[in-house]
């Protein structure tokens, strides 16, 4: 991939993505994306370049499937107007109201990096990208699905739920991500609800901690028993395959189903996988904190930011002080000292 | 009867001009008041001796003047009320200064002869020129004021330039002093801060300036208040770019003499601008000149005349540097406590200035109200700076967005070289204090060892003063001679430690720049991962295997990697941002254990902590300062193992206590001697016995030094501080069985 303006009007029918960075040399993750994506990445090289005049440039081109800006633009001339990705991401944003626009940037715990990150639909550590190179044309191609929905069961539609889950999903969306279709921007607003509250959070979707708790086994050994629970793993819209998903109320309807006792739905989930699942004895969970079986929760082990999390009984843990509890989403906890 | 009216005593005009004005400073700074409230821009005073050694006082100023009929109704008129009615002037609507009527009467105190030359412009445009001469000796006490005439006369003429001019003569010359003379300079400093302001209603206001000139008192012919105020700052800064672009500061301050710096080529679209900033803090010792600026006085100016104005051509353009306007963004950066330049060559500088910390060098930016002055922008690209018609900004942001970079780039370089003064200023506050010691002790101490010597003196004064008390008193003698052994040892464990810390703190920057390569290398090999993904799915059989292994184990050393950076960053927190907090303490040795993990798989170390209970958490410690206790004290027991050369196992456990968290170390290493033990929590003592670190030379892999660390004797030392800053203690207890060490924290 060269790093060159974009000049060339039979490249302009191809581009999907275009990726502005400072740093010449991360044309070589463009062109990994290009390679694992198979879309057209077009690398736009701003080093030593008035930001201002480039912006202008890129503006008045056609607009692409998806733009990824570098988060700090310190190698861009000395007087260029701004150093930050975010303020670019804004500006772009005015331009293309439906593209969705990504950060990347080479420091870590992009959490930390307060407020800004909110101009991006995702801020992405840099060293973390190979994650997200399969998961890239699944965004592009959600964002192109929301862009023709109409209504609320339009977008209900695409995520593929169960049909008891649609009114629970409903009323935990915010009004601005289940009104407004026709207004510009649905899919930016839609896309940060799926992605920071409804994909992150534990409720209606179980990542894999959260999967082999409620099943009962250890996290080390659930993956070999995940092939039962291929019917609830999370395929609708911008399904990101490296953070994997399984909806909650599947994982349910799965473990129940196999189970011939007809006095199954009062007993623990735990149990039922164990015995459906024939789970063996060695890989059965335990509470981080008491050593008994078959914990019901993941929680953190303390309030520092470095906390990993482990699987432990309700019992065994508090309410968690930094986050606020949220109907019909699971209680983030924390391990009772 | 008849109706009777009041007669005016000549004996008036000495009470009004002698009483009311008392000394001849502040009777000329009344003139010059009015003709700042006539609108004058310019004002030349001059003081003279005469031959006769009486004074020749000249005030000409460029106001509005006066004509006829203004001289007969203001002028000869005592008390008029006209200052009164008018507060703010006609032409510029300044607010008046004079007071209320009596400014005239000054000449009465300043000579006894004055001749008064003032052209005003009549409504017809004509211009009426009228001179009077005034004997004050014929207003003799028992005369009417009323009766006695003053020669003059009056013409017109179409050209003219308004204005007035007072030439004042006879008084004593011997009144005026330097005293009197800064006492006026610094009384008019307020007036000259008047650099043109735009008020509704009114023309715009030019400013008001005053040259003074007086061959005893002055310097120059004519001495520029202006400049003055300029200079008396504590520094004033000038940025001039030039045809190339080349951006030219220089800064003349207080301690700091004249210093420059060169930005080539920085800014060629503002070829051609030049500005000029006085930095005006408003702390007494930090001016150059108080004599000229007092910190009243420039708390009056500050407000109404602080911030830099942009001009083109020599008009102002606003609203730039009226009051609450920020375009420098100064106040902001101030406000957000913005402690770093964004210039990555001034963070050089600040590195460079002894004293001057990286990364807080602005923390000392005054607001912008303490920067006064003005930039006249000129620029090769046409289009760069067009003015408003309003004059209310420019037309388009981007003129404005590089002279801010370019004039905050100065402003950022003069803060800098402020922090590096006030470091300077504590330093000679600390040399002062010496040679007080030295002069008044009569002794010779060196500035690095002025404790040392200061302590040893007063040692030796309070053994000669101990043996002249009697016997049972001697003990309070020793005591003090005790106290200063004390201070001595302290001082000197201090400044080995600091020594130290200095060389420590040195390799921060390079741990920073290294952990920065890190994160780029981390991308690289993610980069690899992806590159190996995408080969994997073009190979089959054994190749797609080996390129499966390949991908896993970049992986696993990606992460590695992540982990250590996680522990850098964690140990390089701002303590002062963090929060103590109840920790989960298994997780953390988990973690700590973590970094060792090639080392213990490389010398078959064993570490087993097991024993600690999943759930047990520390009371509130700042997980840098737990982190930093474990770090410590593993690094150590792993070092006493692998010198050990047996066994080599760590056990850790922990148990809640009454007291406390208690944490217990143990190992199989070299073990250490009961009766030394307590030196190994003494700065720099690393080995007491001197055997531990000998045999881990034998035994390490020289390539491995550098885990281990070079054995500076500082790790326990850390541990102690920390430990007991959060109510805790650390001390070697008994061991039993294998162990050969035992160490115990008491954690909160």
């Amino acid at each position: 991939m060269e790093d060159k303006p974009r000049d060339n009007v039979a490249m302009k029918s191809k581009v999907q993505i275009l990726w502005i960075d400072d740093y010449p040399q991360r044309s070589k993750r463009a062109t990994d994306l290009q390679d694992a994506s198979g879309m057209n990445v077009e690398f736009i090289s701003v080093n030593n370049k008035d930001l201002e005049e480039e912006i202008a440039r890129i503006r008045s081109d056609y607009e692409p499937e998806m733009v990824i800006i570098d988060h700090i633009l310190d190698k861009t001339s000395p007087d260029s107007w701004t150093r930050l990705g975010s303020t670019l991401a804004g500006l772009l944003r005015e331009t293309w109201e439906e593209c969705p626009v990504f950060g990347i940037t080479a420091a870590k715990n992009v959490g930390q990096i307060d407020i800004q990150r909110y101009t991006y639909d995702e801020l992405i550590e840099g060293d973390r990208f190979s994650e997200y190179e399969r998961y890239i044309p699944n965004v592009i191609d959600g964002f192109k699905k929301c862009g023709k929905v109409k209504d609320i069961e339009g977008w209900i539609a695409l995520l593929k739920c169960q049909e008891e889950e649609i009114e629970r999903i409903k009323g935990c969306m915010p009004h601005d991500a289940k009104t407004d279709f026709e207004k510009k921007g649905f899919a930016n607003r839609v896309y940060r609800w799926f992605r920071r509250r409804f994909y992150r959070m534990p409720g209606f979707l179980y990542d894999i901690d959260w999967v082999a708790t409620f099943v009962g086994v250890k996290k080390e050994a659930v993956e070999k028993y995940l092939k039962y629970f291929e019917t609830a793993k999370y395929d609708g819209v911008f399904n990101d395959p490296h953070h994997r998903r399984w909806w909650k109320a599947r994982l349910y309807e799965v473990i129940y189903s196999k189970c011939k006792d007809e006095n199954a739905s009062h007993r623990a989930s735990q149990d039922v996988a164990n015995e459906v699942l024939r789970v063996k004895k060695e890989d059965r969970s335990k509470c981080y904190v008491c050593k008994e079986k078959w914990p019901e929760t993941v929680a953190y082990v303390d309030e520092s930011k470095t906390s990993g999390v482990k699987q432990m009984h309700l019992r065994c843990t508090v309410a968690h002080p930094l986050y606020r509890y949220e109907p019909m989403f699971e209680e983030i906890r924390v391990m009772e000292g | 009867m008849r109706e009777l009216s009041f007669v005016v005593d000549s004996a008036l005009l000495s009470e009004l001009g002698e009483r009311l004005v008392e000394t001849v400073h502040l009777a000329l700074a009344e003139l010059i008041k009015n003709a700042y409230d006539a609108d004058a821009t310019e004002v030349e005073v001059m003081v003279m001796p005469d031959q006769k050694g009486k004074s020749i006082i000249t005030v000409s100023d460029n106001g509005v003047g006066m004509t006829l009929a203004d001289v007969q109704k203001y002028w000869m008129r005592i008390a008029t009320t006209i200052k009164v009615e008018n507060q703010v002037s006609a032409r510029y609507g300044r607010p008046k200064t004079g007071s209320k009527g009596i400014g005239r009467f000054s000449c009465r105190r300043l000579g006894n002869r004055l001749e008064l030359v003032t052209t005003g412009r009549k409504k017809d445009g004509k211009y009426e020129t009228t001179r009077v001469e005034f004997d004050w000796d014929e207003y003799k006490p028992g005369t009417d004021v009323t009766q006695i005439t003053c020669p003059g006369e009056t013409r017109t003429a179409k050209e003219g330039e308004a204005g007035t001019k007072l030439i004042i003569r006879g008084g004593e010359y011997g009144e005026w002093n330097q005293r009197s003379w800064n006492t006026l300079k610094r009384r008019m400093v307020v007036l000259v801060a008047n650099r043109g302001v735009k008020r509704r209603g009114f023309e715009e206001d030019l400013g008001f300036n005053i040259k003074l000139a007086s061959p005893d008192f002055e310097d120059e012919v004519f001495g520029n208040t202006r400049e003055q105020l300029m200079e008396a700052g504590w520094g004033t800064l000038k940025i001039a770019v030039e045809k190339d672009g080349t951006l030219k500061c220089s800064l003349k301050a207080k301690n700091i003499g004249e210093r420059n710096y060169t930005h080539k080529k920085a800014y060629p679209e503002l070829a051609g601008t030049t500005c000029e900033i006085a930095i005006l803090p408003d702390i007494r010792e930090q001016l150059r000149e108080p004599r000229v600026l007092s910190l009243g006085n420039l708390k009056k100016i500050l407000p109404d005349w602080g911030g830099v104005f942009i001009r083109q051509q020599g008009f102002r353009v606003y609203p730039f540097g009226r009051p609450g306007d920020d375009w420098l963004q100064i106040d902001r950066d101030r406000g957000r406590r913005l402690g770093q330049t964004e210039y990555d060559v001034l963070r050089g500088l600040a590195e460079r200035l002894e004293g001057v910390e990286r990364g807080r060098e602005l923390l000392n930016m005054l607001s912008s109200q303490s920067y006064v002055g003005s930039v006249e922008v000129a620029s090769p690209i046409p289009d760069l700076f067009e003015m408003k018609a309003s004059r209310e900004g420019f037309v388009g942001e981007k003129g404005v967005r590089l002279l801010r970079k370019a004039v905050r780039f100065g402003i950022d370089w003069s803060t800098i070289y402020r922090d590096y003064y006030l470091r300077l200023v504590e330093k000679g506050k600390t040399e002062a204090k010496r040679i007080a010691f030295e002069e008044a002790a009569k002794v010779r101490a060196e500035p690095q060892r002025v404790v040392e010597t200061a302590a040893e003196y007063v040692k030796q004064e309070v053994r000669q003063l101990t043996s002249k008390l009697p016997r049972g008193e001697k003990g309070v003698g020793r005591a003090l001679i005790k106290a200063t052994d004390a201070i001595l040892q302290s001082d000197k464990t201090t400044k080995d430690e600091l020594r130290h810390l200095r060389l420590v703190a040195s390799t921060s920057s390079l741990l920073l720049i290294f952990a920065h390569d890190v994160r780029g290398l981390l991308g690289d090999l993610d980069h690899y991962m992806a590159s190996l993904a995408a080969i994997g799915k073009q190979v089959t059989g054994t190749a797609a295997k080996k390129v499966a292994r390949m991908r896993e184990e970049i992986g696993e050393s990606k992460e590695r990697f992540r982990e250590l950076l996680d522990m850098t960053s964690l140990i390089s927190v701002d303590s002062k941002k963090a929060k103590p907090q109840e920790l989960a303490l298994r997780d953390k040795v988990e973690k700590t254990v973590g970094c060792y993990s090639l080392v213990m798989e490389k010398y078959d170390i064993n570490i087993d902590y097991e024993g600690i209970q999943n759930h047990l958490k520390t009371g509130d410690i700042l997980e840098a300062e737990l982190c930093s206790i474990l770090l410590n004290v593993l690094s150590n027991a792993i070092k006493a193992v692998i010198a050990g050369g047996r066994t080599k196992k760590i056990l850790i456990t922990a148990q809640k206590i009454s007291e406390g968290t208690k944490v217990n170390i143990f190992d199989t290493g070299v073990g250490v001697r009961q009766e030394s033990s307590d030196d190994l929590f003494v700065p720099f003592i690393a080995d007491p016995k001197g055997t531990m670190y000998p045999l881990l030379e034998k035994r390490i892999n020289p390539e491995d030094e550098y885990i281990m660390g070079t054995g500076s004797g500082l790790g326990l030392s850390i541990v102690r501080e920390i430990v007991r800053a959060r109510g805790g203690n650390v001390a070697f207890r008994a061991v039993k069985g294998e162990w050969k060490t035992n160490l115990e924290i008491m954690l909160p």
